[in-house]
């Protein structure tokens, strides 16, 4: 039955103006539920903590238990505080380191798994492993790894004569050492995502290029490249998200310290929240960090496609 | 065909899709209209009681058909849950005598295991959320303050007093140390029963002190003395690897174990005004003092270390002294883990060669009942058994010894503990506490975490001590001013 045939019966049936409307509102009906759903689970929650962060929420203060509206105060107070500050550049470094390594060894490894080597899909999954272990899990070994007394990669340090490394006691390591264990567990899921990329590329442009003459570091450079900037938005979108709501591994790893060298923002968030019991403070702080992911979210979506188009 | 399925796609599944809430809808209203029927008073009560024990256990009495059974066993088909930390001393072998009590009053006790942490979040979590999950938690008594303050514990008294609900023999209150109902004592009510308490203790290596003729430190210079000794004798241990002289908790987390040195030197936290006090010169000496033990003295991972650094290093032999808890020795000395068991003892927390008294840090591990549990009466029932002398004598009775901390006054006269090298030590410390060292307020937590950040940034050299206190005081400030202790 071809197009026109099916407009004319469809207008037989139902000419008026109201047919086109509800046609028009068809679609909204279907994604009604969806959207409730997705209002009820995300929104709200997010809602209600941007609402909290305006409140003077304290759950150990029994004048303070019901929630009372105190405006901008406790964002005012979190960007006066010289600890709260100090941790926002913290988050930025690391956010930016992992996010960085994390994309480079991605690519890296998926280029080294994008063959036909027998037995690569042993590879492949074996590779998926870190993904697989829960943050903590990954905080406690790292923790035991790393420990100056007893872990093996003091260890084998020192058994190379390398000079004794202090990862989780020296503040100068610390970040290092909580980045390692970032980029360690979640270089497999932008390996995951570039593979899949690559394994996705139609032969036909390479034909070309190689009847062209283009070697292998031009093929590399003019077609894989400009190919896989789609899948590098992607893996730079979530990562970063990732990267900015870190706290697990760290909290279990230094807990913050030495000092406050791995302070990030989230365990700002917890220990205000949970801690202390101030809501109101701790909202404040996980609406801050929501925003700066809206932001650089944003930035990436406009930014980097129109730069990549030009 | 085609067409066929278009129409279905678009109207029916519309129609489905308001067909479902709808269904739903009445589904939840033939619910609720059947509900009070169930109960009916002729039927069991077991029927509307999900929480009703296994068949095989004898049904749920009624009022009306068996109440001789129901006045023995009030609290029977009771469900109590209660939230445990995770490797408690002691604990596990109060819960192995459960079965004889759910037996005795059909209550049934169910328990979350969980480390401190997750403790003191999931309770606070509970507790002001009114979920009513947890109907006994194992609070800190450093938890108490906040706790009380949200009012979300139940205070204790009317139950304790209440002959019908309580066996005053069988918890022999005057038993325990008043020291520990004090401490989760707040505005004259009793807020918790203690299982065993803390006090700061110096733990030493009793075979190096004697190998390297070295008397117990009693201040902190000998102290120092003896950790220089102890790293000049450059000892090995039967693997080959360094002992260290000490082994010390320098993590953000452990501004406790820093709070009897600074007392130990005449400091205090807070002033008599609840003003921060740390940038006085005895507290700016202890953190200094702490700070060389740590990097000259101890274990590289005392830097940013604690419990489970310390654990591994005394259970290895890797360290000499530690400054500690009393009850750390349940660790050094168990024998699935250590390879030191037997070689340590416990003495008394250095100072600077003032009197212990009032130098020492206590903090102790209670139960405390939610106030919104649903079944506070069976909740009790609970609590006052699992506090009372009658199962910790039974304990005793089996052998089970807890090191490191007397808890009541017939534990001190045990066979098996009385006259032991770490009972005198113990006794000696918990009468030497100052339950205020670290102030029994709701910030307290917030203050303990700031001092402890900047404790941490000195040890690690990332501020000089006066720095760090100056700038742990300017960040307490606010936060106690916020609070209403001054303006």
């Amino acid at each position: 039955m071809d197009t026109a045939k099916k407009t004319s019966e469809l207008l037989k049936r139902d000419g008026s103006p109201g047919f086109y409307r509800r046609r028009r509102m068809e679609p909204y009906w279907l994604i009604a539920p969806g959207m409730l759903v997705l209002l009820l689970v995300s929104a709200y929650p997010v809602l209600y903590g941007v609402f909290i962060s305006l409140t003077d929420l304290n759950l150990l203060s029994g004048a303070k238990a019901t929630p009372h509206l105190v405006g901008l105060a406790n964002y005012a107070r979190l960007l006066t505080n010289p600890a709260v500050l100090g941790s926002i550049g913290t988050t930025f470094v690391f956010a930016a380191s992992t996010v960085l390594c994390t994309l480079l060894f991605g690519f890296a490894v998926a280029l080294l798994l994008n063959s036909s080597l027998p037995g690569i899909n042993i590879f492949r999954t074996l590779n998926l492993l870190p993904i697989i272990i829960t943050p903590v899990v990954v905080g406690i070994t790292w923790r035991f790894l790393y420990n100056t007394d007893f872990g093996v990669i003091p260890y084998y340090l020192r058994l190379l004569g390398l000079p004794d490394i202090h990862w989780l006691e020296d503040p100068k390591w610390a970040l290092i050492a909580v980045i390692i264990v970032d980029v360690w567990q979640w270089t497999p899921f932008a390996t995951l995502i570039l593979l899949a990329a690559l394994q996705s590329l139609p032969d036909e442009p390479y034909e070309a290029a190689s009847i062209d003459g283009a070697s292998a570091m031009g093929k590399f450079r003019y077609l894989t490249l400009p190919a896989m900037g789609p899948s590098f938005l992607i893996v730079l979108l979530m990562r970063t998200t990732d990267a900015f709501k870190a706290f697990d591994t760290i909290f279990v790893l230094t807990e913050g310290g030495p000092g406050r060298a791995t302070e990030v923002l989230n365990l700002y968030a917890y220990r205000f929240g949970f801690r202390w019991g101030d809501m109101g403070q701790g909202a404040a702080v996980a609406v801050l960090v929501g925003l700066i992911i809206l932001v650089l979210s944003v930035v990436y979506l406009r930014v980097l496609p129109r730069q990549q188009g030009s | 065909m085609n067409t066929t399925a278009r129409s279905i796609n678009r109207k029916q599944f519309l129609k489905g899709l308001a067909a479902v809430p709808a269904v739903a809808l009445l589904d939840a209203c033939v619910s609720a209209t059947s509900q009070p029927v169930t109960p009916a008073p002729t039927q069991a009560p077991a029927t509307s009681q999900p929480a009703t024990p296994a068949p095989t256990q004898a049904p749920a009495p009624t009022a009306t058909s068996a109440p001789a059974v129901a006045s023995s066993r009030p609290f029977e088909g009771m469900k109590i849950h209660m939230a445990l930390g995770d490797g408690t001393p002691g604990v596990q072998e109060k819960l192995n005598h459960l079965p004889e009590f759910e037996a005795e009053t059909g209550i049934k006790v169910t328990f979350d295991w969980m480390p401190a942490g997750p403790l003191y979040e999931k309770s606070l979590l509970d507790f002001s959320q009114g979920t009513g999950i947890y109907d006994i938690v194992q609070t800190s008594s450093g938890w108490g303050a906040g706790f009380t303050n949200g009012k979300y514990l139940e205070p204790l008294d009317d139950y304790i007093s209440d002959p019908e609900l309580t066996n005053a023999q069988e918890l022999d209150i005057e038993d325990i140390l008043s020291l520990n109902l004090d401490v989760m004592t707040f505005g004259g009510k009793r807020y918790g029963f203690p299982h065993f308490g803390h006090a700061n203790i110096l733990i030493y290596r009793m075979d190096i002190l004697d190998q390297l003729k070295l008397d117990i430190p009693k201040t902190f210079d000998q102290f120092e003395q003896v950790a220089q000794m102890i790293t000049d004798a450059k000892l090995k241990t039967a693997d080959g690897e360094q002992v260290y002289a000490c082994a010390l908790a320098g993590n953000a987390s452990y501004f406790d174990r820093l709070v009897p040195v600074i007392k130990g030197m005449g400091g205090r936290m807070l002033d008599e005004n609840k003003r921060p006090a740390l940038t006085e010169k005895p507290a700016l000496d202890a953190l200094e003092w702490y700070a060389r033990m740590i990097k000259k003295y101890s274990t590289p991972s005392s830097v940013n270390g604690g419990f489970i650094e310390m654990e591994q290093a005394s259970q290895g032999g890797t360290c000499a002294l530690m400054l500690d808890y009393g009850p750390f020795i349940e660790f050094t000395e168990d024998k699935k883990a250590s390879k030191t068991v037997g070689l340590w003892a416990l003495a008394d927390h250095p100072t600077d060669g003032r009197p212990l008294k009032g130098c020492v840090y206590y903090s102790l591990w209670a139960f405390s009942m939610s106030a919104g549990s649903k079944n506070k009466k069976a909740a009790w029932k609970v609590l006052s058994w699992f506090s009372s002398r009658k199962l910790n004598d039974q304990l005793l009775a089996e052998g089970y010894l807890f090191r490191g901390m007397v808890t009541r006054k017939s534990e001190s006269e045990a066979p098996g503990i009385k006259g032991q090298p770490w009972t005198e030590a113990a006794m000696r410390a918990t009468q030497a506490t100052d339950v205020e060292a670290i102030p029994r307020i709701p910030e307290s937590k917030q203050l303990t975490d700031i001092a402890g950040a900047h404790m941490n940034a000195a040890i690690t050299d990332l501020e000089t001590p006066a720095d760090a206190w100056q700038k742990a005081s300017a960040e307490m400030d606010p936060i106690l001013k916020d609070a209403g202790y001054y303006q």
